[in-house]
């Protein structure tokens, strides 16, 4: 059985809540996790980390995603994250006024006998992205372990009026990922048995382009030449509209799923109506005053 | 012929030879992110605009160079945009929660690279290819900060025209046109190709 080394594979569990509801009604939950997310201003904090508690808690008590895999994708996720509270909290610091923060914004860490200065505004703003960026990525990571791409794609062509060739293109590129990964091994092999030493840790090595990025171009437009041939065979495009061998089958409260969402964020939006992030500025107020 | 009259013609003609090219280039764009993203989004943004001017020399070109090269490929620029879509998307619904600005800034810059690249169609010269590439890359980076893009998001609009003023957009087109021009005769004397290159 293959390995799903990142944790994005599909999960066949159809006893779970999200297997059984719509795409449609996931793609709006998920888009309402989105907005709450980006919208939320520097103020609310707390309600980005309960939102985020809050979703986790709800994909493993419906059993969505086995534990470990709900775990995987979000350890790739921390050396994103963490430096840039480090980074943003000691650069920040040296740019107050192009930001236009206030001059308490600048604090001060000992450390032995230096004194490192940091931004006040520069850590909420780390803190900030960490979280919109967690939550965003878990309600994307919540549709792709509940739902199979090809749901997916009926979604997208027959709610959403997507032309199916521009849906198909995304299914092809779902299905085409695992395939140019195997093509990226293969040029790996194909380097080793000729001696050349090419490292997996360190991507800004010479030559790297040439070696991998070309090769990988080529055999990845000569597969996509083949797939052609074989979508013309089966006259892709040759009507403006497709015909699914296997419908969707969705559970009665996919609709009230989403329409529980879309209430939630509006009575969300209106109960923290002063938390949001309308206000492009807000971090400079947030500066300011801390 | 118009320039609508060519983004028309575009889309009947977009086939199966297109989403082929487009799907290949979105994921190999996308596999590139896997690196670029985390550098440009969060390192180099983490820096404030000194990391936006690196971000134009080391991320950026090869983005959307690659991204380009679909449309450059297919002479289509609707090619280019559904790569463009591709990585976004593929990008969004892996794990990266800057796929969805980029969905964002590429349906808005896209659109306007793909009305750029149907005017300057039948004349792709390289000045013609720095024209265009100029227009993808500001097209990109306006959405990108400033609609609803990241800046705002990130909280201060003043990052954004602080990064408009370091002018790395046309460092950006620079560096992609050499990109797209260089690749494109590369790939089009590959003779396993032809028939890619070949439109029906």
């Amino acid at each position: 059985m293959p390995k799903d080394p990142l944790g994005l594979a599909y999960v066949n569990n159809k006893r779970s809540l999200l297997h059984k509801m719509s795409p449609v009604s996931k793609i709006i939950w998920a888009t309402c996790i989105v907005f709450l997310s980006l919208f939320t201003g520097l103020s609310g904090l707390y309600i980005l980390l309960v939102l985020y508690l809050a979703l986790s808690a709800f994909l493993l008590i419906t059993q969505a995603v086995p534990l470990k895999q709900f775990i995987r994708p979000q350890l790739l996720l921390v050396p994103i994250w963490i430096p840039l509270i480090v980074l943003s909290s000691l650069t920040l610091a040296y740019q107050t006024a192009l930001l236009g923060f206030s001059s308490t914004d600048v604090g001060a860490i000992r450390l032995l006998s230096m004194s490192i200065p940091y931004s006040k505004g520069g850590f909420l703003y780390g803190v900030a992205m960490l979280l919109r960026g967690t939550n965003i990525a878990l309600a994307a990571l919540a549709i792709v372990w509940t739902t199979h791409p090809r749901d997916l794609v009926y979604a997208l062509t027959n709610s959403f009026h997507v032309p199916y060739k521009i849906s198909w293109a995304l299914f092809l590129g779902l299905i085409y990922a695992p395939i140019i990964a195997y093509e990226t091994q293969l040029v790996s092999y194909a380097h080793s048995v000729r001696g050349i030493k090419i490292s997996h840790w360190n991507p800004f090595q010479r030559g790297i382009i040439s070696k991998y990025l070309f090769p990988v171009l080529v055999r990845g437009l000569r597969r996509g030449s083949t797939t052609a041939n074989a979508m013309e065979g089966r006259a892709f495009g040759a009507y403006p509209t497709r015909t699914f061998r296997y419908g969707v089958r969705s559970s009665s409260i996919s609709k009230i799923f989403a329409v529980c969402a879309i209430a939630f964020t509006a009575a969300y939006v209106i109960i923290f109506w002063k938390q949001m992030n309308w206000d492009p500025s807000s971090i400079i107020k947030t500066a300011g005053t801390g | 012929m118009g320039i609508l009259q060519v983004m028309k013609d575009d889309f009947k003609t977009f086939g199966a030879t297109d989403v082929a090219v487009a799907v290949v280039l979105g994921i190999i764009a996308r596999a590139f992110m896997l690196i670029a993203s985390p550098l440009a989004n969060v390192y180099l943004r983490g820096l404030g605009p000194a990391g936006d001017t690196i971000n134009a020399l080391l991320a950026y070109p090869i983005l959307f160079g690659l991204v380009a090269l679909a449309g450059a490929i297919r002479s289509n620029g609707l090619t280019a945009l559904v790569c463009a879509w591709v990585m976004a998307i593929v990008r969004s619904f892996t794990g990266d929660p800057f796929g969805i600005f980029a969905l964002e800034a590429f349906t808005v810059g896209g659109i306007m690279a793909w009305f750029g690249m149907a005017a300057l169609r039948y004349k792709q010269t390289t000045v013609n290819w720095l024209l265009w590439s100029f227009l993808w890359a500001t097209g990109i980076q306006i959405a990108f900060i400033f609609i609803w893009g990241v800046y705002p998001i990130y909280g201060s609009m003043q990052l954004g025209w602080a990064k408009l003023l370091t002018l790395d957009d046309i460092i950006t087109a620079v560096v992609m046109c050499a990109i797209v021009v260089g690749l494109s005769r590369k790939l089009s004397a590959v003779q396993g190709l032809k028939s890619v290159y070949k439109k029906v």
